[in-house]
């Protein structure tokens, strides 16, 4: 006998399959889907629940159909209910959220014990059950206090659907790019097909030009809920059904819009919708751009010229384009074929695109980032498909005064390698009664630590619950202090240094911290610090158990 | 940031000793009434090659009192995409007289998962399951196992994906 394999067979039990007897399935989404933001008040949410039957040949008989937080909400027709082969109870519940305070005050109510926080106002579960068991699902909800885009670098973006004939149609849609994932989280959408999306710093808005080049354009605005307002029709002597591709707003919040097809550049006055001024730049020959975005520093127009697959710049005053001296290399390659459907700069001044590959021109999926020098790109993403695709940043800064600090919760430090690497190369973390954490790894350990469970299976004591909680609270908040240089309230760094843990001292403690740590959890990563990817597989793999 | 008051009663009594050891002990410590287990297995893990989830508290009550619940050691970490096997998260004693238990668990609120070319965070914040099993359900099998299904329980969000648990709970 292996002793290796004996002690797995006594330490698991294999799972059969043979009781999995379960006839109804719950599901319960709220204005039709799992997570919903409510930023204006009142307003109405509607939970829709459903208890389907999934045994394979029998009627079945639901019992009961619970929604604790929903008191207010009817199951009709009531349980019980004999629900035949296929079937599925449906119900809908329309509830009127009167004021953010009272979603919030849901959040105490619920069976989530974080709420509400920062993600989430509350959670609210479903439940259905029968003779022999029961089913949950649940959604989050989370209010508000007003429709914001923030002004940091955030990375917006639209697409739009496509008519048969391949031209822009509605809904057009409006997502945040998180580079940390790659993903694209939708925030809302416009029956209008726009494109051309810019930030407006001097108000937070978003402007657009909706084209779909059957109908005269017009200038829009996109406010954060994705949905949009004509402020006047774009008035150039290009054809009026052109499709406008690329924008970007000037220091002065004034819009700038380019149209490959006809080469015209139009300055728009963002308030009046008025044109500015109008005129031809370069041909379709010389210059095809279909992004532009502004450099904060210098006030120069920049885009990708996929006509000579270069870096080009733009005079916003005088319309002269000049382009790089070389075409563009991607990672060491020479560009062929590329086209960048979305150009944005920070306010640091580095510029990123959003667009093709050599591998594949027909489709802009790539997040690169471009040296203003040489002209080279360097993929720092791969993304979603993106259709019409359009992106925005705000590019000028608020005052200092006006700006918020990031921040980030265990779970990105322990990702990223690049992230605790910084943050430790400035020393090691004092944790007072809870010792010193010096390396990578013993980081990775106290941010992976389980609170219930040592690694060699004992259970923890409350006190030893705590003193983990703590710990890895205090080294997240460590690293957001040294990593994003947001300041921790000067209080903790003296209850940080406690000499002896006490389960009171650490409870308050705890509390503070995860304040802390949770108070820019929405303020984006600034692109400068490099964080494409977070891996907490890495983070898994070297964690070392902490000995407190 | 609330508690549940049940909770904190027992973990009061823990403290002061009035219960003994509140984790798993020998014999003497053994508490009254008949002896469950709660058990948790992945289901629907169809493209993701690992998701990875760890409890951080499970609280049990019946007739209105928190119950003593042994915490097992597989439910530190557990790998969900193996769905041959269902985690054993504990026992609990339900009294004689008690007809049902009301179960609660809460995930720690960091977990992990890893699909084809990436790897990513799982919020799990939210993520508490809420059920009650009856006494004659428990007893057919001695565990009350709940099915967490995944590919309807996790949700993309900003820089991680969101657990809403969909469950189903067998006996």
């Amino acid at each position: 006998m292996n002793y290796k394999w004996w002690g797995v067979l006594l330490g698991g039990t294999l799972w059969s399959s043979g009781v999995r007897a379960h006839d109804f399935r719950a599901d319960k989404q709220v204005n039709g889907a799992k997570q919903v933001v409510v930023n204006s008040y009142p307003t109405t949410l509607t939970f829709s629940f459903s208890a389907e039957n999934i045994h394979p040949t029998l009627p079945s008989e639901l019992l009961s159909a619970v929604d604790p937080l929903m008191s207010g909400c009817t199951f009709s027709p009531s349980p019980p209910q004999t629900v035949p082969v296929g079937g599925k109870l449906t119900y809908e519940c329309p509830y009127l959220v009167v004021s953010r305070e009272a979603c919030l005050a849901l959040g105490v109510l619920d069976t989530n014990p974080s709420t509400p926080d920062t993600d989430v106002s509350f959670t609210n579960v479903f439940s259905v059950g029968w003779d022999s068991g029961s089913s949950q699902s649940g959604v989050n909800v989370r209010c508000d206090p007003e429709p914001i885009l923030p002004c940091d670098d955030t990375v917006y973006f639209s697409t739009s659907s496509s008519t048969d004939k391949g031209l822009p149609a509605g809904p057009s849609r409006l997502y945040i790019f998180d580079p940390g994932t790659a993903t694209l989280m939708l925030q809302g959408e416009s029956a209008l097909p726009y494109n051309a999306l810019a930030f407006n710093h001097r108000n937070g808005f978003l402007y657009a030009i909706a084209s779909d080049g059957v109908s005269p354009a017009s200038f829009i605005r996109v406010d954060a809920n994705g949905s949009a307002e004509v402020i006047a029709p774009v008035v150039s002597g290009a054809d009026s059904t052109v499709l406008w591709g690329a924008g970007a707003i000037l220091e002065d919040g004034t819009y700038l819009a380019f149209e490959i097809s006809s080469n015209h550049m139009v300055h728009i006055d963002s308030t009046t919708g008025a044109t500015l001024s109008d005129r031809g730049v370069g041909t379709p020959e010389t210059l095809r751009v279909r992004d532009v975005a502004v450099n904060p520093l210098t006030g120069i127009v920049y885009g990708f010229n996929s006509a000579t697959q270069r870096i080009t710049t733009i005079d916003p005053t005088t319309g002269f384009f000049t382009d790089y001296l070389l075409p563009s290399l991607i990672d060491g390659v020479p560009s062929v074929g590329n086209s960048m459907v979305s150009a944005i700069f920070t306010s640091a001044g580095q510029l990123y695109f959003y667009g093709s590959t050599d591998e594949d021109t027909a489709v802009a999926n790539t997040f690169y980032l471009a040296d203003l020098v040489t002209g080279a790109l360097t993929k720092v993403a791969t993304g979603p498909n993106t259709q019409f695709g359009d992106g925005a940043t705000c590019a000028f800064s608020q005052p200092p005064e006006e700006q918020s600090a990031p921040t980030r919760g265990r779970g990105f430090f322990g990702s990223s390698e690049k992230a605790l690497n910084e943050c430790l190369s400035q020393g090691p973390i004092r944790m007072g009664g809870l010792g010193q954490v010096r390396t990578v790894n013993a980081a990775l350990g106290v941010l992976w630590a389980n609170p219930a469970v040592a690694v060699d299976g004992s259970p923890r004591s409350e006190l030893e619950r705590l003193e983990v909680q703590v710990a890895r609270e205090l080294v997240t908040a460590t690293c957001n202090e040294r990593f994003f240089g947001t300041p921790m309230p000067e209080n903790l760094h003296t209850l940080a240094v406690f000499a002896a843990p006490h389960q009171l001292l650490l409870q308050d403690l705890l509390g503070q911290l995860t304040a802390f740590n949770d108070s820019g959890v929405r303020v984006a990563v600034p692109l400068r610090k490099g964080i494409f990817s977070l891996d907490p597989m890495w983070g898994l793999e070297n964690a070392e158990e902490p000995k407190f | 940031m609330k508690t549940n008051v049940g909770w904190v009663v027992l973990v009061g009594l823990c403290l002061t000793g009035a219960l003994g050891a509140c984790s798993a002990g020998d014999d003497d410590d053994t508490p009254e009434g008949d002896k469950f287990e709660l058990r948790l297995t992945g289901r629907d893990s169809a493209g993701y090659e690992q998701v990875l989830l760890g409890v951080s508290r499970i609280e049990v009550m019946a007739q209105g009192k928190p119950l003593v619940f042994q915490l097992g050691k597989e439910a530190r970490a557990m790998e969900l995409t193996r769905e041959d096997h269902a985690y054993l998260l504990g026992n609990f004693y339900l009294p004689k007289a008690a007809e049902e238990a009301e179960v609660i668990v809460h995930f720690d609120d960091v977990g992990a998962f890893k699909e084809a070319g990436s790897s990513g965070l799982i919020n799990a914040r939210s993520g508490a399951i809420l059920f009650k099993s009856k006494r004659v359900e428990l007893e057919k099998r001695k565990h009350a196992v709940i099915e967490l299904h995944l590919k309807d329980s996790l949700f993309q969000a900003r820089s991680a994906r969101v657990l809403l648990p969909s469950t189903f709970i067998v006996h």
